[in-house]
């Protein structure tokens, strides 16, 4: 019984292995091999040993590409994490009002991405909105995109845009699952709001404030259109994170053994990100 | 309770504040699709366009946006089929028949959560191209097709199925199909709702795999028709505004219809780990 | 009565058989892909069509994607072994695409030609030069074409000067940027309302090229020394880059804070009337606003040395793959197409640089045609290289660095130690 209930299992998860190992592992390895490779698509691939890796550490555009990736993954997250994590807690003390704020704040969401990185662009333009609402207040206009100290900016506050909408309502869920009773109990004892958040709060919405500070950091290693739309990585460069170097160095340049090389780097950080994920989730269902 | 009442009014100020911010480029978006260039730069925020409906006429005629706009939607609703259906089974296999090798197998679901698209991108299109999928329905759609992260939804809601109401049909000797079928499934179906809206806004995303694997025109999904045609010389920017408002119904449709699971699903990619 | 079914059958299979092989010898399908500019398009499937009343055993399948998209599902799409037959190929990319076996050399017999001198001799001197690597021609000018000064009548009017008296036009770089500021202008806070003059910005590298690279010839500047070395911050080159382009920036004349782009769009400025002169090809007209289109001069563009003039050559050619199954009938096309000089200029502003176009009545026609027949005789093409992208990105990037403070020494240094690390893994 046990035995041909085991048998069921594979037979079950086969489909979606075989699925997934096609398209998804397959080429894993694959861009691994083409990493050591010499490919430009046309000739066949001539094997150059690891000197595509070697290569990295004098690539100043991928050092560059390195950088500027660290930093938008960063600045993505930092003030994100904070106010979603406020709004998804005042949303939490709502009772009837709550399902309304919560379609209107989640609406940036459902937006196709390239609607949401047309639209800003065009936001973001010397004549546009946002420089018009600046002078409004006195303020010269910015040069939002043309310039390399803030166009990474622009790219930065248009994914707050985004993602706070996102992540309040995940940290809504998060809120709505805690106890009341520890914080009758706070309260009681006469704790103040700073306290409470502090000591009881925290503490408790720990497994999903790192569950969004996962999702955000492999989220902002992945992203791609805003950065293809508004700025194609320009100007020199201060926006070229490294999704948008490995498509210009595999579709312009027709150099795939690097762009595969790119390729492996970037894999290999969000699945270092990704295990930490699934050790820090299955650790939370044994405690 | 004064106090509380102004707590209240702060809350309500604060969380309008955002909300505004929110909202605002999206009722930008509308009404710069109404208006002509010149009115777009003028800085007049909040004044009617007096274009009508011409930018809509002119980038409809400019380019075919419902042919894109249908492309788009059988790429998301094959996608949503494959990951619904594929999705339930192994997410049965991996819930309740769990042996080591579901173990390890797990693990390669994991990783495939995490593998960004940039970085398969050339290798997939080598791949696909040799299977004779270049620009074909089947190239664009299936690679990308299977959401790993649905599998990984449907596990986490089937273990949460009490064993005895299985166990109560294998006593009846029902096969695990049978069990699959008639016990788990109709549990299941508020999960099922949220990794179909979960694969649907993905699909509908889908930018760089479909941008390399389609040369025709008229395979183009929605996404790649917008960013051709803003790339266009002399597309206007209120004429890319109207387009990014096109683009922004079909989702809005789904939202408003579907709401409840929208938000369930942005709960469900995470929280229900 | 068998036998009577078997000749039948006989009969009937030979002339299948018959019908196939006609079939398989004359019906042709020629796949072509050009970059999107809808007049081109236009005119090319009706050129196609005529073709196919011609030649009824060939018809065309048209398919178009955005300059930016078209390289790289072009190169996706040859890969896959998917190429078309016919494509839309910049002359700057050639030593690349011939070099990776892309590009079939030209098919002479098919088009009515007995040699390489025969095809050149109907074109302007040089037209053909760039398409050509080891004198082998491997292509045919589609849009054969030079840059030019585009300024707007009215502007100039407004400012109290005549530009359409040709002693009023800027023969120098110093010229230009002293019209520029009096062209200007600028409201009570000092903010642009119109800007004199401006380079474009925000585009891809091959943008740039087209407005330095004439500059970098007047100032003697090299891209690349004859060892093949980067010398693009040589002190000619560093000269050059100061003296036009980070001079229109520290003068306050224009800059990339000031440009409306739209990544393609360059010409956005000058279409709307924000802006009062451009540097721009002979194609941009049909892209004006109606009040500009209303309103424009063409001159020559400024030179370092007026009576030594340098310009820039550059050539957006069509051209036959090596994968093509069709050669003889896709060259047969291309000359039928691109023999049409006269209907090219009326229909899409493309010089096919046939000889003698400029003395055509399609020419007369065309605002400052003469300008540009003149201008193109001092052109010069690209440099070439294998890896031309990474060396126009690097440049770009120099620009965009130095436009935003760097030293101009400083971002071209720069580039240069890109361009030979790129050249070196090679």
């Amino acid at each position: 019984m046990v035995k041909s209930r085991k048998n069921w299992a594979l037979i079950f998860i086969a489909p979606s292995l075989l699925y997934l190992a096609l398209f998804q592992l397959y080429p894993v390895l694959y861009a691994v091999y083409i990493s050591f490779h010499k490919y430009d698509l046309m000739s066949p691939p001539q094997f150059v040993g690891i000197s595509n890796y070697i290569r990295l550490a004098s690539d100043e555009q991928f050092l560059r590409s390195l950088w500027v990736t660290a930093f938008y993954v960063f600045w993505t997250i930092v003030p994100v994490i904070g106010l979603s994590f406020i709004l998804g807690g005042l949303l939490s003390t709502l009772n009837r009002s709550r399902g309304v704020w919560r379609v209107l704040l989640y609406l940036p969401s459902i937006l196709p991405f390239v609607s949401v990185a047309l639209v800003w662009k065009i936001m973001f333009n010397q004549r546009g909105p946002i420089n018009d609402a600046l002078n409004t207040v006195g303020v010269a206009s910015i040069p939002w995109l043309t310039n390399s100290a803030y166009a990474p900016w622009a790219l930065i506050f248009m994914s707050w845009w985004h993602a706070t909408s996102y992540y309040t309502i995940i940290f809504l869920a998060g809120f709505l699952t805690l106890p009341r009773d520890c914080f009758e109990a706070a309260r009681l004892d006469g704790a103040g709001l700073l306290q409470t958040i502090r000591h009881i709060t925290i503490p408790l919405m720990k497994p999903t404030i790192v569950l969004v500070v996962v999702l955000a950091t492999v989220n902002g290693l992945k992203a791609f259109v805003f950065q293809q739309v508004l700025t194609d990585g320009g100007p020199a460069n201060a926006t070229q994170i490294l999704t948008i170097l490995i498509y210009k160095t595999a579709f312009s340049y027709l150099d795939m053994g690097r762009a595969s090389t790119y390729s492996i780097v970037l894999f290999g950080g969000i699945m270092a990100l990704g295990l930490i994920q699934i050790w820090l989730i299955s650790g939370r269902r044994d405690a | 309770m004064r106090n509380a009442r102004t707590e209240r009014i702060a809350v309500f100020a604060f969380l309008a504040i955002f909300t505004a911010i929110a909202l605002f480029p999206i009722v930008w978006m509308l009404g710069a699709s109404f208006k002509t260039d010149k009115e777009l730069l003028d800085g007049s925020l909040w004044s009617f366009g007096s274009a009508g409906i011409s930018n809509y006429v002119k980038a409809f005629s400019a380019r075919p946006f419902l042919r894109y706009l249908l492309n788009s939607l059988l790429a998301a609703g094959v996608s949503v089929v494959i990951t619904v259906v594929l999705g339930v089974l192994a997410g049965y296999g991996f819930a309740k028949l769990r042996n080591q090798y579901t173990e390890i197998i797990w693990i390669v679901v994991l990783a495939s959560i995490m593998i960004p698209i940039e970085s398969i991108v050339i290798p997939l299109f080598l791949q696909v191209h040799a299977f004779g999928w270049h620009d074909t329905y089947a190239g664009i759609i299936l690679p990308t097709a299977l959401n790993a992260a649905g599998i990984f939804i449907l596990r986490q809601a089937i273990q949460s199925i009490p064993n005895e109401l299985l166990e109560a049909g294998r006593i009846d000797g029902a096969s695990e199909f049978r069990i699959l079928r008639l016990i788990v499934v109709p549990l299941l179906a508020p999960s099922i709702v949220v990794v179909s809206v979960l694969t649907f806004s993905l699909s509908w995303n889908s930018y760089l795999w479909p941008l390399i694997i389609t040369s025709t025109d008229s395979l183009r999904t929605l996404p790649l028709g917008m960013a051709a045609f803003q790339m266009t010389l002399n597309t206007k920017y209120s004429e890319i505004m109207a387009v990014s408002t096109f683009g922004t119904i079909p989702m809005a449709i789904l939202f408003v219809s579907l709401q409840r699971y929208f938000i369930d699903s942005a709960i469900g990619s995470g929280i229900k780990g | 009565m068998r036998s009577l079914k078997a000749r039948n059958w006989v009969f009937a299979a030979s002339l299948a058989a018959l019908g196939l092989s006609s079939s398989l010898a004359n019906a042709v399908e020629l796949k072509i892909w050009h970059h999107t500019y809808p007049p081109a398009e236009e005119f090319i499937k009706k050129k196609a069509a005529e073709y196919t009343k011609l030649h009824p055993d060939v018809t065309f399948q048209f398919q178009s994607d955005p300059h930016g998209d078209y390289e790289v599902k072009l190169l996706a799409a040859i890969a896959a072994g998917e190429a078309p037959d016919l494509i839309n190929v910049l002359d700057y990319l050639y030593p690349k695409f011939v070099s990776k076996g892309i590009l079939a050399e030209a098919d002479l017999p098919a088009m009515g030609v007995k040699s390489n001198e025969e095809l050149e001799a109907l074109y302007s001197p040089g037209a053909l030069k760039g398409l050509m690597i080891d004198n082998k021609i491997y292509g045919l000018p589609e849009e054969l074409n030079t840059f030019a000064l585009f300024m707007n009548k009215e502007h100039f009017a407004e400012a109290g000067i005549d530009i359409t008296d040709k002693a009023n036009w800027p023969k120098t770089w110093d010229d230009l940027f002293v019209l520029a500021k009096k062209v200007q202008k600028k409201d009570e806070a000092g903010n642009f309302e119109r800007l004199g003059f401006n380079w474009v910005w925000g585009l891809d590298g091959f943008w740039y090229a087209m407005e330095y690279w004439p500059i970098l010839n007047q100032y003697g500047c090299k891209v690349l020394d004859d060892a093949g070395k980067a010398a693009i911050n040589s002190p000619e080159c560093v000269a050059a880059f100061t003296d036009t382009w980070q001079r229109v920036v520290t003068d306050g004349i224009g800059g990339p804070d000031y440009a409306t782009v739209n990544p393609v769009n360059a010409l956005q400025d000058f279409s709307d009337g924000r802006q009062s002169m451009m540097m721009a090809g002979i194609w941009s007209p049909p892209l004006f606003g109606e009040d500009v289109k209303q309103n424009y001069v063409v001159a020559p563009i400024p030179q370092k040395d007026p009576a030594n003039p340098k310009t820039l050559l550059y050539n957006y050619s069509m051209t036959v793959t090596a994968a093509s199954k069709n050669q003889p009938e896709a060259w047969n096309f291309l000359r039928f197409l691109t023999s049409d000089g006269d209907g090219y200029l009326r229909n899409t502003g493309y010089v096919t640089g046939l000889k003698d176009w400029e003395k055509s009545d399609a020419a007369k026609d065309t605002i400052g045609a003469e300008i540009f027949a003149d201008q193109l005789q001092y052109g010069s093409y690209y440099w070439r290289s294998l890896t031309w992208n990474e060396e126009g990105k690097a440049i770009k990037d120099a620009i965009e660095q130095f436009a935003q403070g760097t030293s101009v020494q400083e971002a071209l240094d720069q580039a240069a130690k890109q361009i030979d690390f790129v050249r070196s893994q090679q």
